[in-house]
């Protein structure tokens, strides 16, 4: 009798819990891209990017039901509102869209350069504080319009955000831009002697022309004007977006931060004005710093690098004694340069994201308590730099000798 | 007292991980790591020693009268008065601590997984499930405690993960501010830690009590261990600054995980609050136990399992009622929480310790038989 | 005073439970009673009654008490060359009519020794060829039973007792395969309903004076022989001795399979998992009496029980032991994986889709998404109704005659898993997730266990429901409190897990080689060790 009675409360109870927090799958808006942007009346511009499913898992190999139309339906929209905070736009996107709003699985934020500079302090709070939102999602700054790049038509991968994700997945082909993640950029942002960095996305005319434009069964529409290019990388102070590196000069800072997986370097022959291109295997940097007795700033940097010859155009016979230390010391060369040029484009912005700030605050605690309240402002431009570079080649592929002609022929 | 049935000294270990641990690895982390900075290791040691020192103690004094609880041997030790206020500060820090770790389960629920749900609804259901265990008894308690010990690997798992984002450059500079803020991040976790402590209740029920005394201890270091994954792997991968910041950084570390081989368990921290609901629950279990067993013998009852459900009701009340939001609750326990613990499981023990070896007491076959007693263990 | 009158109370409580064919309290009536046909025996009665020394008394006796049957044989015949009268009475279908006529009827009558003198020790030492006899047949009831039981009793004018002849011929079900334990290498043979011929099967498998087996009778209209093996030294007497206390504890009309003994004796009652093992191979209950357990061999059913059982025993199938160990380490682990799967697998999905979207790969999410466009039920309902529709397939399978039973596969599978999933009525992914539970829980090896497992995952469902996968947990937690808490026989049901025995894990986390199994797992003290070191294998040693 009392387990009974206790059945039945219990059943009360399960009753009486409401599901709160219950939310069918097949009724929320999956958010896969985020924009912020700011109106020209100086509120946040929002964008969250929804994939429609129906048209992503449509006859799948699970059998997925998908309208029967024959004009393929458009496999995401984006929604774009305004509001004093994020949250407030994002509520008031609630107001356009039958479905709740699920952030869980975002995978990029992109912010505009107008957003960047004047500061990301104040929209972090919505990304660092909110539980769905993973750490995990790539930061982006952009100087084109954000609507712009979650806009552009594509075949390849429709929707743009995965689209965006996908490129950078493949950073490791050519290192020519930070792969930032959330949870990076909060880091470095409250980090003391470091300042925060992430990859620029931008948007570039197609260079490849639509020939025949045809209309008809099993031919599509032109090739899309436009598409994104992910490359270089936005230096920050502090929250403030300063400035920007180019492709080569973004690998320098990655140089740096042991963040190369790969990548071509581009190497100028010695008696032409020919080039040989090799593949980047894999590096490891040191960075060493030292306050040397007039109080001068010093930093050596020493990487390891090795490489795959892949391409070249000289008269280079890898067989021959010295021919790969030749190599090697033009790879090494050029690797320096990019690391130099990255510096002093970050000291011209007076942004340490090379992290120099910590290596000093290890290695002289005491010194680094006078340092830390100006270190970007007035100490990182001032410290000079040392690179030393011991590049490797391991392998050159299946030739030895230069590919050449028949001598028959260049008679 | 009914019998409770016996447990080995193994399991008694595991009894008091399982005090400790669930806690231990929610909060503190990002407690330690805030105020010892990139010291949080040292803080973590120095918690170790001082937690083994509160325990060893602990336990010598349990060893002194292995037949009875330090409730029941208290007011013969220090007199009628002073010994029943012992017991009852031993009975309130359990019930306290109960209904304590409660409402930190509730917080962790409702931050993390169920935002629109009200935590009284954890509360309720952990309390109940609580009580089906203490209702169990000692031996059940035991058995799931150990089950429960199977997902342990999983921080060592997760420590597999994340060892290649740990920047060994977050500890630098070592003690760059002296020892000071070390000590002061040790307090909490060395608090927490001593609460294995909870031996002084077992003792009785214990069948091997020669090897009590160091499965105490190995449950201290073996806490220690799966502490120290936690803050050495957020502080490495995150940083101290930003491990101090968080509310929850095991919590954010598992986030974090992202095995490319696995796609699908990309989000792990449903296996995280698998592992968290059983611990916070064996916490509160094992403390809601031992709060029973010493108030059924402090008033002197035949059984305390009429008043569980009483007990049960009142503690979730009170855990509703103690706090008003979370973030008075984190910093109650940094800033209350340790020094209640240690005055009572450093304090109190040392002071019933001194004053039993002082009179020579020690309990045995033969009660009051006091000196005899301990001739013959010196000589054992 | 008073605490003597209750005792007194108590006293008569007792005597007014016990069985009323258990004591002798009726005092003998002087004469034998006369009863017409409707007349109902009781036991009790029975047994006051002595066999008288006056044959024709007990052959009146006799005929009232059983002579209505159609199959009750009542011989008459003379004795010896004083022509002593005689009578054999037997129920025919029970008993070989062979052995009758060859070994009893022709040596009493045609072939009596001339020189010998009629009395049931001489009967028993000159004349009937029988092996088995029992002399002490001296009241009627155990006359009657002895007659019930398949024996011939053979009364004899001027005896105050019976001689009853062992010729019965139990006309049972041949051995065959097992149908809910077959193994693919491993005996074929397993128990049938006849109890004689099941310890036929063990005592071919062990050959050791030791293997003792004791009789009881259970049951108070079926009197069925409910045997207790065990091997002495192996057992503890402990674990025995409780087992005899909780047989003898049955007081029923009837055991008429091993279930009616099974929850007269489990210690927690109410708990749905099986706390005996129920087997229907000899080689498992050989294995099973080799670690120390005891087993109760039933009559009339091929399913014999095996006491103490754990979790973790239900989960050994008999052919782990006959692979090599390697192959059966991953098998078990395999089942232990299918365990998982049929508890959780569909409350974790419709935890997953109703409250941690996050928690699915982006993919797979957008399809379930797409797939559930349309229907009509939340993912919890959905899944319930599912799993009914499941159990009822497998119910109907069992119920249902062979041939048919194909029909039901065929509408199962088409009509309800196709078309409900064209209908738009249930999405695909949670068809493919239930058949994969299903599936799983076939793959446990004792059917008893998968049942209550099937069950949980309908609370599963409705905690997934109401709190995602906090419920899911928290089920499960009160599912691990309550098999934590299970006693058989005074073992933990979860042991050697918990409380954890690290010497028994090597045959519960993995299947150790046999060689390796040196140690003898339960509740055995004496004889610890099951082999010598030496016998593991190996090249032979280097002769130099």
């Amino acid at each position: 009798m009392r387990w009974a009675a206790a059945l039945v409360l219990l059943a009360f109870m399960l009753m009486t819990a409401g599901c709160w927090d219950l939310q069918q799958v097949e009724e929320q808006a999956y958010i896969t891209g985020i924009g912020v942007d700011r109106t020209p009346e100086g509120e946040f511009k929002l964008l969250f990017q929804v994939v429609n499913p129906n048209t992503i898992a449509g006859g799948g190999v699970l059998g997925a039901i998908t309208p029967g139309a024959s004009i393929p339906a458009k496999s995401f929209r984006n929604y774009v509102t305004a509001g004093r905070t994020l949250y407030e736009a994002e509520r008031a996107m609630d107001l356009l869209i039958p479905l709740a709003l699920h952030t869980g699985h975002n995978r990029e934020v992109v912010f505009s350069e107008a957003v960047a500079r004047q500061g990301l302090l104040d929209v972090m709070s919505f990304f660092n504080r909110r539980v769905e939102m993973r750490k995990l999602m790539y930061v982006l700054v952009t100087q084109a319009d954000i609507e712009e790049i979650f806009d552009l038509p594509n075949p390849i991968i429709a929707i743009p955000s995965i689209r965006l994700e996908g490129i950078i997945r493949q950073q490791h082909w050519t290192s020519f831009f930070p792969v930032v993640r959330l949870g990076d950029f909060l880091n470095w942002m409250g980090a003391e002697g470091r300042e925060t960095h992430c990859a620029v996305v931008s948007v570039k005319p197609t260079e490849a022309r639509t020939l025949r434009p045809y209309a008809g069964p099993g031919f599509t529409a032109a090739e899309p004007l436009l598409d994104v290019e992910v490359a270089g990388a936005a230096l920050f102070r502090k929250d403030k977006l300063v400035g920007f590196l180019n492709q080569k000069e973004t690998r320098g800072l990655l140089w740096v931060l042991n963040k190369v997986r790969g990548g071509p370097l581009l190497i100028r022959c010695p008696e032409s004005d020919k080039f040989t291109s090799v593949s980047i295997l894999r590096a490891h940097a040191r960075v060493k710093p030292e306050i040397s007795a007039d109080g001068r700033l010093r930093v050596t940097i020493r990487i390891r690098e090795e490489a795959d010859l892949e391409e070249t155009q000289c008269k280079l016979d890898v067989g021959e004694a010295g021919a790969i230390a030749a190599l090697e010391a033009l790879q090494a060369k050029t690797i320096t340069a990019e690391v130099m040029s990255a510096v002093r484009r970050a000291q011209e912005c007076r942004s340490d994201a090379f992290g120099f700030g910590e290596a000093f605050h290890r290695r002289y605690p005491r010194e680094w308590r006078l340092m830390k309240e100006n270190w970007s402002e007035d100490f990182f431009p001032a410290v000079e730099v040392e690179v030393e570079v011991d590049a490797k080649i391991r392998r050159v592929g299946l030739r030895k000798k230069p590919l050449t002609l028949a001598p028959k022929m260049l008679d | 007292m009914r019998e409770e049935g016996r447990i080995s000294a193994f399991q008694a270990m595991v009894y008091q991980i399982s005090v400790i641990l669930a806690t231990l690895i929610l909060f503190h982390p990002g407690i330690t790591a805030m105020q010892a900075r990139q010291d949080a290791w040292i803080a973590a040691l120095i918690a170790l020693f001082s937690a083994l020192l509160v325990v060893f103690m602990a336990a010598k004094l349990a060893l002194r009268f292995p037949d009875e609880s330090v409730i029941q041997y208290a007011p013969r030790v220090m007199g009628w008065f002073f010994g029943k206020l012992a017991g009852l500060s031993y009975i309130f820090l359990f019930f306290w601590l109960a209904y304590y770790v409660q409402r930190q389960f509730g917080e962790l629920m409702t931050t993390a997984y169920f935002p629109l749900t009200p935590n009284i609804v954890f509360i309720l259901i952990i309390t109940l499930l609580a009580a089906y265990m203490v209702y169990a008894g000692l031996e059940v308690l035991c058995r799931v405690a150990l089950l429960w010990g199977i997902f342990v690997p999983a921080f060592f798992l997760l420590f597999m993960f994340i060892a290649k984002d740990i920047n060994i450059g977050h500890f630098l500079p070592v003690l760059e501010n002296g020892i000071g803020p070390a000590v002061a991040g040790s307090l909490l976790p060395g608090a927490t830690m001593a609460e294995a402590a909870v031996i002084l209740i077992l003792m009785p029920f214990i069948s091997d009590k020669r090897r009590a005394v160091p499965a105490s201890l190995a449950a201290v270091a073996a806490v220690f261990v799966v502490f120290s994954i936690i803050l050495v792997g957020s502080v490495g991968s995150f940083g101290a600054d930003q491990t101090g910041r968080l509310l929850f950084p095991g919590f954010t570390l598992y986030r974090r995980l992202n095995i490319p081989a696995l796609p699908v368990l990309e989000r792990l921290d449903a296996l995280y609050m698998a592992i968290w609901v059983g611990g916070m629950l064996l916490k509160l279990a094992t403390l809601f136990y031992a709060g029973m067993l010493g108030l059924g013998q402090w008033l002197g009852l035949k059984s305390h399992r009429p008043l569980i459900f009483p007990m049960g009701a009142l503690l979730v009340a009170l855990s509703v009622r103690s706090w008003d939001n979370v973030v008075q609750l984190v910093n109650f326990t940094t800033e209350v929480a340790p020094f209640v613990v240690l005055s009572v499981t450093a304090v109190i023990t040392g002071i019933t310790l001194i004053v039993a070896v002082l009179r020579g007491m020690r309990g045995g076959p033969e009660e009051g038989g006091g000196k005899r007693a301990s001739a013959a263990d010196k000589k054992a | 005073m008073r605490p003597r009158l209750i005792k007194k109370l108590k006293d008569l409580l007792v005597q007014s439970r016990k069985p009323k064919w258990g004591g002798k309290q009726p005092p003998l009536p002087p004469e034998p009673p006369e009863g017409g046909p409707d007349k109902v025996w009781e036991p009790a009665e029975l047994q006051g009654i002595p066999v008288a020394k006056d044959l024709k008394t007990n052959l009146r006796l006799l005929k009232q008490v059983v002579g209505q049957n159609s199959d009750f044989i009542l011989r008459e015949f003379t004795v010896g060359p004083q022509k002593t009268p005689a009578a054999l009475a037997y129920l025919y279908p029970l008993v070989d009519e062979e052995k009758i006529n060859a070994f009893t009827l022709k040596s009493l009558t045609v072939d009596y020794p001339p020189d010998t003198p009629v009395s049931f020790a001489s009967i028993k030492q000159h004349v009937v060829t029988h092996g088995t006899l029992n002399e002490d047949v001296s009241d009627f009831w155990s006359l009657v039973l002895a007659i019930l039981d398949g024996n011939a009793v053979l009364l004899l004018s001027g005896a105050a007792s019976a001689l009853s002849l062992n010729v019965s011929e139990f006309q049972g079900r041949e051995v065959a395969e097992s149908l809910t334990e077959s193994v693919v290498r491993g005996p074929r043979d397993s128990f049938v309903e006849g109890l004689k011929r099941n310890i036929m099967l063990v005592r071919q498998r062990l050959k050791t004076p030791n293997l003792v087996l004791e009789k009881f009778q259970l049951g108070r209209l079926t009197q069925t022989a409910v045997v207790l093996g065990y091997i002495k030294g192996l057992a503890a007497p402990e674990l025995l001795e409780e087992v005899r206390e909780r047989l003898k504890r049955i007081d029923a009309d009837a055991v008429l399979s091993s279930n009616f003994v099974e929850e007269m004796i489990a210690d927690s009652p109410y708990s749905p998992f099986p706390q005996t093992l129920a087997t229907e191979r000899p080689d498992r209950v050989c294995s099973y009496l080799l670690e120390g357990k005891a087993v109760l061999i039933i009559d009339t059913t091929p399913f014999t029980l095996v006491v103490p059982a754990t979790l973790p025993m239900l989960l050994q199938s008999p052919e782990d032991y006959y692979h090599p160990f390697a192959i059966s380490t991953a098998v078990r682990w395999l089942r232990y994986f299918a365990l998982l799967i049929s508890v959780t697998a569909s409350p974790f999905y419709v935890a997953i889709t109703t409250y941690h979207q996050e928690m699915l790969p982006f993919e797979l999410l957008l399809s379930i998404a797409a797939a559930r466009q349309g229907v009509p039920f939340p993912a919890a309902l959905e899944a319930l109704l599912l799993e009914v529709t499941f159990e009822l397939l497998r119910e109907a399978g069992i119920r249902l005659p062979r041939p048919v039973g194909q029909a039901v596969s065929i509408v199962g599978a088409l009509v309800i898993g196709q078309a409900a999933v064209q209908a738009g009525v249930i999405s695909p992914l949670l068809v493919i997730v239930v058949a994969l539970a299903g599936i799983a829980s076939f793959a446990t090896p004792s059917y008893e266990l998968g049942i209550p497992l099937r069950m949980i995952r309908f609370p599963l469902i409705l905690l997934a429901a109401v709190l995602g996968l906090f419920g899911v947990t928290v089920g499960i937690i009160a599912v691990l409190i309550h098999l934590a808490g299970l006693r058989s026989f005074g073992v933990p049901y979860l042991s050697p897990l918990t409380p954890v025995k690290f010497s028994e894990l090597k045959d519960v986390l993995i299947r150790a080689p046999l060689w390796a199994m040196r140690t003898r797992p339960g509740t055995s003290k004496r004889d610890w060790h099951r082999l010598a070191p030496t016998s593991k294998p190996g090249p032979p040693p280097e002769k130099s």
